[in-house]
């Protein structure tokens, strides 16, 4: 099993960044120092599991362990807590995939140690649509 | 017992049928028109994980006592999917385990979650039903055989509960209609023989126990569901119990999404939920090969009019799907070597 | 730290091209050959600059096994990472110790050898800069980020992906023939536009090569060779955080902008007395981004200014007289080196093309998205 994953794996289950305490900046990935008021009083926070794409493209190139994904949606998002992030875009029809539309987080698969190692997984993001009745 | 919050997610691909009978026979379909097929990034696990949310938003922040997964497709043999989910909820002073029973191991985490917060053991529990359920290549399940999860937090406290298990029974016998071997990829299964000794004698007989020891008719309830391993099983078990179409119609999602096995009658309880009202019983009855089947009296409280702003009714859920062919469903199901 | 101006004394480059005979040894030891040749001095130190040897060769160490090559022996030699800007990083530490210690000469080899490796080796090779722990472990590559980049960019300015491009057809009609460039040849506009996609809306030909290379300079307080005095006016460099979509303006090149500022501090020259332009053009948004930070094309402008023939090879300002990274190639460490190496020759008047007049070069190195970068300033007295 890769360490770090398990290191980080309440960060990657649960988007988990940081807040500062003193100015109330938020940031994802988590910081230990304040790049608003460089405070060092900062604590770990979710971040909000909605947002909208500000940015997107479609990739035909993968890295390793990734070959089977191909073509990979990727976006640039925004939460609603203004915080960026980029992310896989699963689930989701191309033509939905445009800056403005709104997403929200899944727990998926990111990748594995082959057939017999670990399954490493992580937050992914997909397109919310209101469904016509 | 009372159930405070549940969830259910099926995913977004759809083999329809027509495709695999078109490779297979030629032509013609399957019994039911199509069926869920998890996308390659999903397994049992992330349905797990987005079901659990989904349960815990509707029944609002709790302290979970036991994490029970009910599955037949885990992805590790050894390791349990129950702690990822755990992990993924940040609850770790609870009890986590995987279930298997075929397709009943999901009722089966409820009964199990009904004696620990009776006992007062825990508080809080979540029982999931969920599975990628396979078939091999050619053979008959492959028609049905597909995807889905669902979730049910149970508890003592019935402060804005959604229902109340009012009773529940459980039957079980040595029957090997159904199996997997250690090994093997895909289940066997003995054809017909999957019909009256297994299927229909166990969920006859753990309804009848039922019926018999609250002394419930049919007519007492208001909605019927049963495991769906075809379109036409449950609806005949229905017709031989008592029950008619229209109470057994709002759960039977067969036809549109195949036999997501240990998620099957629990996504059927999650679909009547979805339309049920205050006062309503509703009688669950699931079949595992091996075989038992596991019956519920569930009759539905207030709580049932505010399932939360985050509620997603299954049907949205289900209507939301992309049509994939056969070559695609064999990339994503790992078929080709 | 006191004014001598550092001198380079003599360059050096190979092909950039898949060498499958060559190892990355062998590559450095040709190209740091013909800088000792030119320089016709000895160094008292060498720095190797390299980013992918472990990954690619399993072999670190390397400035010891090259020195020893080289026949250089009881010498101070070490290695230089810092991504992509790693080759002119390495000239810039190169220079700064120049001129605070009492050593005479410094040689900078910047190699990479980047075609041992599979496809998708080798796109993992270009996002090591990039974090492992929430980029590439979530199969995010290098080309989706400059693409995510390109579109924000592209939505800003209201400018098309096609009219970008005109950036490499300007990359190619330069490195058309230049020897040691990867490509040896021109394309039009509409080729350039219809290659395959690689991460939408990049296309292929629009997206810098991969290639195995290695370029060498002597740094020197005297000049030893038979070439015109280059000197460096001014080496800056300033780094910036690693993600460009956490910045305030997902658009500022901080970075960049401060390596400018101070180098124009420094070299006391102004923006307009630059006669050769070598910027990290990547893709061509960046290439665009990176050009009006410097300042030399208004916000939202650099495309227009290089279709309005600006920057061509014969106007006032050459841009990537040798192609740039698109056309001339992109060895990750090796790169900030090739460019002044190309421009050192250039400025002597011994390039693949004569361009008349041409004193002052600028040189602009970077790694990720503006993360890290290095500006030289040089100029050549006759």
């Amino acid at each position: 099993m890769s360490v770090s994953y398990w290191r980080n794996r309440d960060r990657y289950f649960r988007i988990i960044g940081s807040i500062c305490n003193s100015c109330k900046y938020e940031s994802f990935p988590n910081f230990y120092n304040c790049k608003k008021c460089n405070s060092d009083d900062i604590s770990d926070k979710e971040m909000p599991n909605h947002g909208k794409i500000i940015s997107y493209t479609v990739s035909s190139e993968s890295m390793p362990g990734f070959e089977k994904e191909l073509p990979m949606s990727i976006g640039l998002i925004k939460l609603n807590n203004n915080v960026n992030i980029v992310a896989q875009i699963v689930d989701s029809d191309l033509d939905d995939i445009k800056i403005g539309a709104n997403v929200k987080s899944v727990f998926r698969k990111i990748s594995s140690d082959g057939d017999s190692g670990q399954i490493y997984y992580g937050y992914k993001f997909k397109i919310v649509k209101k469904l016509k009745k | 017992m009372y159930i405070s919050g549940y969830g259910g997610y099926v995913p977004r691909l759809r083999l329809p049928t027509e495709d695999i009978a078109k490779l297979w026979k030629g032509g013609g379909s399957g019994p039911n028109k199509a069926k869920s097929v998890a996308n390659i990034d999903e397994d049992t696990t992330t349905m797990a994980v987005e079901t659990a949310r989904s349960a815990l938003s509707m029944s609002g922040p709790c302290e979970i006592g036991a994490i029970f997964v009910g599955t037949e497709s885990k992805p590790y043999a050894v390791k349990p999917t129950s702690t990822i989910v755990a992990q993924a909820l940040g609850v770790h002073n609870t009890l986590a385990s995987d279930f298997e029973f075929a397709c009943k191991a999901g009722t089966e985490a409820m009964q199990v979650i009904t004696g620990l917060v009776g006992s007062g053991m825990i508080s809080h529990g979540i029982a999931l039903g969920v599975d990628t359920a396979q078939g091999r290549p050619g053979d008959n399940l492959e028609y049905t055989a597909g995807s889905a999860a669902a979730a049910f937090v149970l508890t003592d406290n019935n402060k804005k509960s959604i229902a109340k298990i009012e009773y529940s029974t459980s039957y079980v016998t040595d029957t090997g209609d159904f199996w997997r071997r250690q090994t093997e990829s895909f289940p066997r299964h003995l054809s017909r023989f999957t019909g009256e000794p297994a299927y229909f004698h166990h969920v006859q007989s753990s309804v009848d126990q039922l019926l018999s020891e609250t002394k419930l008719q049919p007519s007492d309830f208001k909605y019927a569901v049963f495991h769906q391993p075809n379109p036409k099983f449950p609806i005949q078990v229905a017709k031989r119990l008592g029950f008619t179409s229209e109470q057994i119609e709002p759960g039977l999602l067969n036809p549109i999404i195949g036999n997501p096995y240990s998620a099957s009658s629990p996504l059927g309880l999650v679909s009547t939920f979805d339309i049920a009202e205050p006062g309503d019983r509703i009688l669950l009855a699931s079949f595992g090969s091996g075989a038992g089947s596991d019956a519920f009296s569930i009759l539905v409280e207030d709580g049932i009019l505010d399932k939360g702003k985050n509620h997603v009714p299954l049907s949205d859920i289900i209507n939301d799907n992309r049509e994939i062919d056969y070559s695609t469903y064999t990339k994503l199901r790992g078929i080709l070597k | 730290m006191n004014n001598l101006e550092i001198k380079i004394s003599g360059t050096g480059l190979t092909k950039i091209t898949d060498h499958w005979s060559h190892s990355l040894v062998d590559l450095s030891v040709e190209s740091a050959k013909q800088a000792l040749s030119e320089s016709n001095i000895l160094p008292d130190m060498v720095i190797f600059a390299n980013t992918l040897s472990s990954y690619s060769s399993s072999q670190e160490n390397l400035s010891t096994i090259i020195s020893e090559k080289l026949g250089l022996s009881n010498i101070n030699s070490f290695k230089i990472e810092s991504s992509s800007c790693s080759g002119a990083m390495a000239v810039n530490i190169a220079h700064k110790l120049l001129r605070s210690n009492d050593i005479e000469s410094i040689l900078v080899i910047g190699s990479e050898k980047m075609t041992d490796l599979s496809p998708s080796e080798t796109t993992k090779a270009t996002t090591l800069g990039e974090s492992y722990e929430y980029t590439q472990f979530f199969g995010i590559t290098m080309n989706s980020l400059y693409a995510l980049f390109s579109r924000l960019y592209m939505e800003n300015y209201n400018i098309s992906a096609d009219d970008l491009s005109n950036f490499s057809v300007l990359s190619h009609n330069n490195s058309a023939s230049c020897n040691h460039a990867q490509f040896n040849r021109k394309f039009s506009l509409d080729s350039i536009n219809r290659s395959s996609i690689i991460s939408s809306p990049l296309t292929m030909l629009n997206c810098s090569p991969v290639g195995d290379g290695s370029a060498s300079i002597m740094l020197s307080k005297n000049n030893n060779s038979n070439f015109n005095d280059v000197n460096i006016l001014s080496s800056t460099s300033s780094n910036s955080s690693i993600d460009f979509y956490s910045r305030d303006n997902l658009l500022e090149f901080n970075s960049t902008a401060n390596c400018i500022n101070n180098a124009l501090k420094e070299s006391k020259i102004n923006l307009d007395d630059v006669d050769l332009l070598e910027v990290h053009d990547v893709v061509p948004a960046i290439t665009a981004n990176i050009i009006e930070t410097l300042g030399f094309s208004k916000p939202g402008f650099a495309t227009s200014d290089v279709i309005s023939g600006k920057y061509d090879l014969n106007s006032k300002i050459s841009l990537s007289s040798s192609g740039g990274l698109k056309a001339r190639g992109n060895p990750l460490s090796a790169t900030g080196i090739y460019q002044i190496a190309e421009v050192t020759r250039q400025l002597q008047n011994r390039s693949h093309v004569d361009l008349q007049n041409k004193k002052i070069g600028l040189c602009h190195n970077m790694s990720g998205i503006d993360n890290n970068s290095v500006i030289h300033i040089l100029e050549v007295s006759n």
